[in-house]
Order: C-alpha cells, then sequence, then structure tokens
C-alpha cells in the first residue's frame, strides 16, 4: 500500500512538473550571447646544464656551449670544474625552484662553493637517498616572457687525496654525480613546497632517467 | 544492542568513506604545477694506476698527455649535440582534472547519505518491532 503511494505520488510529481517546464518553452524567449571564460592550464619548464670541461684537466673550456654531461678523469686532490645552473624557460608559471644532487662517494667527492643564492633543505620527515641533497634557490622565479638563467648551484668538485684509482672497489672505475632541477608553483604553495620537492627527490627514480 | 551495532555501521562507513576519498585528497594534494629538468651528470672515470697520485705531489698536470688516449674518453664528453632534442625539453606537471575530483567526491558523500539513511531505517524497524 505504501509502495503504491509513493510510487503515485512520484508519477504525480514528475507529471506535475512536465506540466509546468514544458508550456515555457512556448513563450518568446531571446538569449544574449554567451560569454567564455578560457581557462588555460599552467606550465613549469626547467632546465638544467653545465659548462663544458676538458676530460682531462677537469677545468672549463668556455662558459658556453652548456651541456647536459661531462666526463672528469679522476686524479686525487684534484679539484674539477662542475657548475649545474637551471634555466627556467620562458612563461613559466611564477615558481620556486630546488635541484637535487645525489654524489654517490661523498667521502671521495665534496661539492665545493655552493652559491650564495641556494640553500639547503632537509627536514626530519622525509628521508632522502645515500648521497642526496637538495637545495633551494633564494627567491621566487617570477613569470617570464624570457628565459631566466639562474646563478649555478655550486660551483667545483673536488676529489680526495685518498683516492686510489678505484671506487670502491677493483670493478668499478666509473662514479657519476647527478643533478636535476625540480619546480613548483609558487601561488599557495609558500608553506609546502619545500615538502612537494623533498618528496620528490625522496624517490630514486628520480636520478636514474 | 542497537547501539552497539550503530556505532559499528559508523565506523565502518567512515572507513568506507576514507577509502573512497583518500584516492581524491591524494590525486588533489599532486594537483600542483610542477616542472622538471633533465639530469645534468658528471661521469667520473679512472685510470687504474695513474690517479691515486695526488696532484699537490706533481707539479703541473699529474697525468701525463700520454696517458689518457683520446679514444678512452667516452663521447658523452661533449654531449650538446648528442643529447636528442627532445630530452632537452622539460616535462612538465599539468594540473590534476577537478571533473574526477568533483565526482568522486560527490559519490562519496551520496555513500555516505545512503549509507546512513540505510542505518536509520534499519533501527527505526527494530525499535518498532521490539
Amino acid at each position: 500500500m505504501n509502495k503504491k503511494a509513493i510510487i503515485a505520488g512520484a508519477a504525480a510529481a514528475a507529471l506535475l512538473t512536465t506540466s509546468l517546464l514544458v508550456p515555457s518553452f512556448a513563450f518568446l524567449s531571446g538569449q544574449s550571447r554567451k560569454v567564455v571564460n578560457r581557462f588555460v592550464s599552467g606550465l613549469i619548464s626547467v632546465d638544467l646544464k653545465e659548462t663544458l670541461v676538458d676530460p682531462e684537466t677537469g677545468k672549463k673550456i668556455d662558459d658556453e656551449p652548456r651541456v647536459y654531461e661531462n666526463t672528469y678523469l679522476t686524479v686525487a686532490g684534484r679539484t674539477v670544474d662542475k657548475d649545474p645552473t637551471p634555466i627556467v624557460i620562458k612563461n613559466s608559471t611564477s615558481c620556486y625552484v630546488y635541484v637535487g644532487v645525489r654524489n654517490e662517494y661523498t667521502d671521495l667527492f665534496t661539492i665545493e662553493n655552493v652559491g650564495a643564492d641556494w640553500t639547503l633543505v632537509a627536514d626530519a620527515d622525509h628521508k632522502l637517498g645515500e648521497g642526496v641533497t637538495v637545495y633551494k634557490y633564494k627567491t621566487v622565479v617570477a613569470n617570464s616572457d624570457e628565459d631566466q638563467k639562474l646563478s649555478a648551484v655550486f660551483e667545483h668538485v673536488s676529489i680526495s687525496d685518498t683516492f686510489d684509482g678505484t671506487f670502491h672497489g677493483e670493478s668499478e672505475t666509473e662514479s657519476a654525480i647527478e643533478a636535476r632541477a625540480y619546480a613548483v608553483q609558487s601561488e599557495s604553495t609558500a608553506d609546502l613546497s619545500d615538502g612537494y620537492a623533498l618528496d620528490y627527490f625522496s624517490n630514486n627514480d628520480v636520478f636514474e632517467n | 544492542m542497537n547501539k552497539h551495532k550503530f556505532r559499528t555501521a559508523v565506523l565502518l562507513s567512515v572507513i568506507l568513506c576514507f577509502i573512497i576519498v583518500s584516492p581524491v585528497l591524494i590525486q588533489g594534494s599532486s594537483a600542483y604545477i610542477f616542472g622538471q629538468s633533465p639530469i645534468c651528470r658528471g661521469s667520473f672515470y679512472a685510470e687504474p694506476g695513474e690517479s691515486s697520485v695526488p696532484e699537490s705531489s706533481v707539479p703541473g698536470s699529474s697525468v701525463p698527455e700520454s696517458s689518457v688516449p683520446k679514444s678512452s674518453i667516452p663521447e658523452s664528453s661533449v654531449p650538446e649535440k648528442s643529447v636528442p632534442e627532445s630530452s632537452a625539453t622539460t616535462r612538465t606537471g599539468d594540473g590534476t582534472n577537478t571533473l574526477p575530483i568533483i565526482a568522486m567526491l560527490l559519490f562519496s558523500i551520496i555513500a555516505i547519505i545512503l549509507l546512513f539513511a540505510a542505518i536509520k531505517r534499519s533501527n527505526k524497524r527494530r525499535n518498532s518491532n521490539d
């Protein structure tokens, strides 16, 4: 009985609504031109390059060209040039810029001359991989219609004078220091950006590809 | 008895709600725009027997010209041209589409409402039966 009443009520309501709405379409009507607001998704593009060095001496050849990879002959006690420098590509949304560096052998290689514009970022909640450090650029990099080259994160790498020709073993004769830049929008992330960057660099795969 | 069941049902609904909503929250938290650069690498290689001599102990360069044959230097030392054009362009994170988030939220809200309604109804029935 109850069910029948509900069904009847629903049907009545549906009929009533239809009967009220349908005739209203018969009246003369006019409409304005539509207003369209287009929301375009923002972009952040960031690049990271360093000065080309002479592999034999570890010294830079010239300010240009800038490259993604350098090769160094490892000589005990030597200090080599290495200056990873981020470039925020034009038309990027205003952002905070971070650079993560992975140094596999911190006892053999020491990062020297960290730029004054860069500060080390770390907190207890984020466990970064072995030899990974994260640096943050001092200010927000504002949106611009030109590429913005920031200052180098660091300038040199020194090689320990205890280096014996191998990297912790006879079979390993190669090692690497990798760096990667990460930028996150500055709007609404003032208190969160460090956490995002540390989250990002906590993932070891970040330095693999 | 009823109260206990009601509490259990509420607890279950909260857990269900959390399961439904948590992916939305996780997705939402990573919705900020970000960009990442390609990896910038410095490869260090050793020439056995040569590099163990400290730089400071030998005047000038401790590595004789002949000890580093040109062929031993990997091609990648001059990578400007060898890096594919595509790797120079940065990958960029997009803002997350908000539509699925809204849909998921709506869905979870409706699910909660339905759940509470069902609990209330069953309680009423029990009470009336008692």
